[in-house]
């Protein structure tokens, strides 16, 4: 196929929209996950500008401040996180590294993609119909239902969720079959890469997590629109119950976002200090521990909800025994440098990042873990910075270094290293001033999700939303390298990385082309 | 014009108001722990958690000096050749051993500060707290069951000395030195019911009695505020305790008595079985 | 180097995005069921036309799911079929539906074993019954076992390329699925207590609501096996849809069997 041709092939609309190829899938969702996390950070930004001062002088209301941190919420962990984490590099690289030509079900692929352009366009909406949702991303009830948020809004952000968790389902079985069915002769399950392994393990953590969301959500809205009785007290029913629900949901969900991040860190760790993973049974284990563990440990999100001592003693000794799985990968990525040959190259520098700052997340995870402790803590600005030291610092750490590590993979082209440095030290310290200071002000008591606070908070939150600005400047410098990079980027030899332990750098580098599997098949 | 200037000039009075309320029980700027501790439970907490903090602060700094270490001693000009072992068990097995203590550790006054703060002591006193779309009523059962409502003062009326959002018209009164057993529920969303200077924090759920207790230990004003989004003003429903001594307090009930309404018990227990 | 490939998904890459978008419809067509204004001057004639609006939601859908299945059937038939992967696929459907359903009995036995915290001293709260079990619900049970055998059976034959035999076993399966299906919503219509009436008949409807729903696409997915195993004349292009179809009616049989369990003989 001559450049020319190719050329017109990738800008052909109609190519991209029906392609089945799950390289040019990958590349949809990093480029959507590009999109979504834009348009979560913008909001997030103008989230720090009303919060960088006492007093209410950008949002219109309480309700619409409560509709946009619902929708930042919501659309980082859904259309930014999970696209680029699972269906991103997953799709691209867990094919690669296995050996297969294709995932399973490449028509399944392509429609678990199209489900989340189209449910974001719905979520959307539900912020710009009425008042929006103004209930947090844990949509709790009485609030969630039809009396608290009246309008249109949590209807759509619902519908929104079922889109979001059938596509999310789909690319899971799509993965698991993949995984199990697919790998090339001999390849046997305990010599799959860790990244591969952690699409694995979060895949199963979905198929078994999301129903029951969509359980939760199905009955808050035959609640809110056909006079059920589920959450609401006025007809026997529990609020408390969608609690239940959703954090039995929503636990795991917070370990289905990081496991692909350790797997992408335990690849970099490995390559950059040319040497096997260190402890890799251990390391399989690990996860695997984490994700049965997750599913034991929902009610620590509910400790402050009124329930008596033995629950909540039991679910304070299950999330702390999370810690030790956690542990495990942390001191094997760290014994992997020892006695390794570093190199400190930008996806390096993005790895190492991680495992600091999600050391940090995790130890404030322990400390949120006893009940006893986070009376004082739950809700408040401190739970904030634990979750964003895991989700910012960690998870999107782990983004960034996997399209560092990939770039040259994923487009036959080199970045420049220098802007990767600058990126990394600008995002590295913005987020650290950014979400450090939450700490203090969690200790003091600031809650959550408000959006005027009295004024002895001001100094920290100041300095958070200082440190917000260097976070998203340096965001901003990421998205013109990369507009640069893809067109005028050198050209990417196959060992860039030099010397590699996985497959996915056995064929020569190059971009995507969207296109049917046939073609594949043709060109094979 | 609010601008730049205002920035900064916010900042800088941001750091003049620290002076101000220091004597006051509500946060301060740059603080950077816990505020003041008014009971026993909060000191528990607070020493539970500076516990916690020194272990977590040792794994932190554990890891950040490995790493560090690691990228001296290993970097591939000074170190061109990777060692190629993968295994060594004893070693993984002390890594999955020694978080097991120290979880331990954390574990065992974990539960013991859970347990004093489930086992609620015979009360001297109950008060039920419900919380409101977007304020608070505390009622005293107690005391002939007379029931007020607690509401922000408004930022432009704030009374001097006390601080914006924080403030309210009617308080919580409790008298220092009693068990207090503080029932709280909601009539309309979950809100949260939070006093960080007491150690407090317990939803209030419509359709359950939730319940919890204190035993404050100074007197003085303390401040919280709602902890579950609740809606529209979820930023505008303070609490307000204020506790004084038991003369004191007797002397308030009186005339509490007479100013509110009295507020059956059958109306609230309709309240919580809505 | 690259092991075989197990479509279903097919190549074509256009049906997938026609699904992706007719879902986005039937929930847009849900969103105007329960918010009628919000689609200005057609509101009126949505409210009238109430759940036609679903079924305006679902036409596209079954369309291109019907389109899709006809683009890749002839696809697989053509190639050695390696069916672990697919299986592993329909397995892993299964649990996820699994998980949902344990959502709803969850919510079910929390109410069940605790009703004092929903402020009621019995379960089902007085005055509301299930039911008689022992009446319509076991009629239900006999007839969707029985079913449930015909599909066994149907299968066995199959596998023994004895195809007449076997279409007939899956059209009396559907055919019982059908008679459950009508004895549930006559049920549902006689029913004294509406889905309205408080958190019991909330969760009693809406499980055995959702189960109806499984019943349903199990009778779909068995019509295309038995229409597959009729046109083909033989076991050959039908073997692995049929194996499917018949998964998905146990593990729907199987539900029911929990639900007359615990939402009837339990309850009563
Ligand atoms: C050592 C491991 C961890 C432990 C022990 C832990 C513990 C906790 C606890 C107890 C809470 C509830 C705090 C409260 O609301 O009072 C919490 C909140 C949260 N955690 Fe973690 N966590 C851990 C790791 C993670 C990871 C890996 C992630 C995600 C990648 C994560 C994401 C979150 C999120 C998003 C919340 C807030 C949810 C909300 O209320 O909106 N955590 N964590
Ligand atoms: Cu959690
Ligand atoms: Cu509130």
């Amino acid at each position: 196929m001559s450049t020319t041709e190719h050329r017109r092939e990738c800008r052909s609309i109609a190519a991209w929209l029906f392609t089945t190829d799950h390289k040019a899938i990958g590349t949809l969702y990093l480029g959507f996950a590009i999109m979504a996390g834009t348009l979560g950070g913008a909001i997030s930004g103008y989230m720090r500008l009303e919060l960088a001062q006492p007093g209410m002088d950008y949002v219109v209301n309480g309700q619409s401040w409560n509709a946009l941190i619902t929708a930042h919420g919501l659309i980082m962990i859904f259309y930014m996180v999970m696209p680029a984490l699972i269906g991103g590099f997953g799709n691209w690289f867990v094919p690669l590294m296995i050996g297969a030509r294709d995932m399973a079900f490449p028509g399944l692929n392509s429609l678990g993609f199209w489900l989340l352009p189209l449910s974001l366009i719905m979520l959307i909406g539900s912020l710009l119909v009425g008042d929006g949702t103004g209930t947090g991303w844990s949509l709790y009830p009485p609030l969630s239902g039809i009396d608290g948020q009246p309008g249109p809004s949590v209807d759509m952000t619902i519908l929104a969720l079922h889109l979001a968790g059938i596509s999310s389902v789909i690319s899971a079985i799509n993965f698991v079959t993949t995984i199990l069915n697919m790998r090339e002769d001999r390849l046997p399950l305990f010599g799959m890469p860790l990244f591969v392994w952690s699409i694995l393990i979060s895949s199963l953590m979905l198929l078994l997590a999301m129903p029951v969301l969509a359980a939760a959500l199905a009955m808050l809205l035959a609640d809110r629109n056909f006079g059920g009785a589920f959450f609401d007290p006025a007809g026997g029913g529990d609020p408390m119950l969608f609690m239940n629900l959703f954090w039995f949901f929503g636990h795991p969900e917070v370990y289905i976002m990081i496991l692909p991040a350790f797997g992408i860190i335990s690849q970099i760790v490995s390559r950059f200090s040319r040497r096997p993973i260190f402890g890799y049974p251990g390391m399989v284990l690990a996860m695997a521990s984490i994700a049965a563990l997750g599913f034991i440990v929902w009610a620590h999100h509910m400790f402050t909800v009124g329930v008596g001592f033995a629950p909540r003693a039991f679910f304070t000794l299950a999330s702390m025994v999370i810690a030790v799985p956690t542990g495990i990968k942390v001191f094997a990525w760290i014994a992997t440098m020892w006695g390794g040959s570093i190199r400190l190259t930008v996806p390096m520098l993005w790895a190492l990042g991680f495992i600091i700052m999600f050391t940090v997340g995790g130890t404030t995870g322990i400390v949120l873990a006893n009940a006893g402790a986070d009376q004082v803590l739950h809700n408040t600005y401190y739970v904030v910075a634990h979750f964003h030291y895991v989700l910012s610092l960690g998870a999107t750490y782990a983004i960034f270094a996997g399209f560092y590590y990939w770039f040259p993979r994923m487009t036959g082209r080199m970045f420049p290293e220098w802007v990767g440095r600058l990126h990394f030290w600008c995002f590295f310290i913005g987020t650290n001033v950014l979400f450090f200071p939450m700490h203090f002000l969690g200790l003091a008591g600031m809650p959550r999700r408000i959006a005027d606070y009295p004024d002895g908070f001001l100094g920290w939150n100041m300095i958070a939303s200082l440190g917000a600005v260097l976070a998203l400047a340096s965001t901003l410098l990421f998205l013109v390298m990369l507009a640069v990079s893809l067109r005028r980027g050198a050209p990417a030899p196959r060992d860039v990385w030099g010397p590699a332990f996985t497959h996915e750098w056995d064929d020569d580098p190059e971009m995507a082309r969207p296109r049917g599997t046939a073609g594949v098949e043709a060109g094979a | 014009m609010r601008g730049r200037g205002t920035v900064v000039l916010g900042f800088v009075s941001a750091m003049m108001l620290d002076a101000r309320h220091g004597l006051a029980q509500a946060p301060a700027n740059w603080q950077t722990s816990f505020g003041v501790s008014a009971s026993e439970t909060k000191e528990r907490i607070v020493a539970l958690h500076d516990h916690i903090l020194l272990i977590g602060v040792c794994i932190v700094a554990l890891v950040a000096i490995l790493i560090g270490f690691a990228l001296l001693r290993f970097r591939a000009s000074r170190h061109p050749t990777a060692s190629k072992v993968t295994r060594m068990p004893w070693l993984e097995f002390g890594w999955t051993i020694a978080p097991v203590l120290v979880l331990g550790a954390i574990a065992a006054p974990s539960l013991q500060l859970l347990a004093y703060e489930s086992d609620i002591p015979d009360a001297q006193l109950t008060i039920k707290a419900s919380g409101h779309q977007w304020f608070w009523r505390y009622s005293y059962p107690d005391n002939g069951g007379f029931a007020y409502d607690s509401i922000m003062s408004p930022p432009a009326s704030v009374p001097a000395g006390e601080p914006r959002l924080l403030a309210v018209d009617n308080r919580m009164v409790v008298p220092v030195g009693a068990v207090v057993r503080i029932q709280v529920t909601s009539s309309d969303v979950v809100h949260s019911f939070f006093m960080p200077a007491l150690g407090l924090q317990i939803y209030a759920m419509p359709g359950r009695l939730n319940e919890t207790w204190t035993r404050v230990e100074k007197p003085g004003v303390y401040y919280g505020q709602c902890n579950q989004i609740c809606g529209l003003n979820h930023s505008f429903m303070p609490i307000a305790i204020e506790a004084m001594a038991q003369p004191d307090f007797d002397a308030w009930v009186r005339d509490a008595a007479t100013r509110y309404p009295v507020v059956s018990a059958a109306t609230i227990s309709a309240q919580v079985a809505k | 180097m690259s092991k075989t490939v197990t479509e279903v998904g097919g190549t074509d890459g256009r049906w997938p995005v026609a699904i992706a978008v007719s879902l986005f419809l039937l929930a847009c067509a849900g969103l105007a069921l329960f918010h009628p204004s919000l689609f200005g001057t057609l509101a009126g004639s949505i409210a009238v036309l109430g759940p036609l609006v679903i079924a305006a939601g679902l036409l596209p859908l079954f369309i291109a799911l019907t389109a899709w299945s006809r683009a890749t059937s002839g696809e697989r038939a053509n190639s050695p079929q390696n069916t672990f992967g697919p299986r592993i696929a329909i397995i892993a459907l299964i649990a996820s539906e699994v998980a949902f359903f344990a959502a709803l009995f969850a919510v079910y036995l929390r109410y069940a074993i605790y009703p004092e915290i929903a402020g009621f001293s019995s379960w089902p709260p007085t005055p509301m019954r299930p039911d008689d079990p022992w009446g319509g619900p076991l009629l239900n049970t006999v007839i969707l076992v029985a079913s449930g055998v015909c599909v066994a059976a149907a299968h066995d034959w199959l596998l023994k390329e004895r195809w007449q035999l076997s279409a007939i076993g899956l059209t009396v399966a559907i055919a019982l699925g059908g008679v459950f299906v009508g004895l549930q919503l006559r049920e549902f219509s006689l029913a004294s207590v509406g889905f309205r009436d408080g958190v019991y008949p909330s969760i009693f409807f809406l499980t055995t609501g959702f189960h109806g729903l499984h019943v349903a696409i199990g009778m779909l997915l068995l019509s295309i096996a038995a229409y597959r195993v009729i046109r083909a004349r033989s076991a050959g292009g039908a073997g692995f849809i049929t194996t499917v179809a018949s998964w998905y009616w146990h593990f729907v049989d199987a539900v029911w069997l929990l639900l007359f369990a615990v939402f009837y003989a339990w309850a009563s």
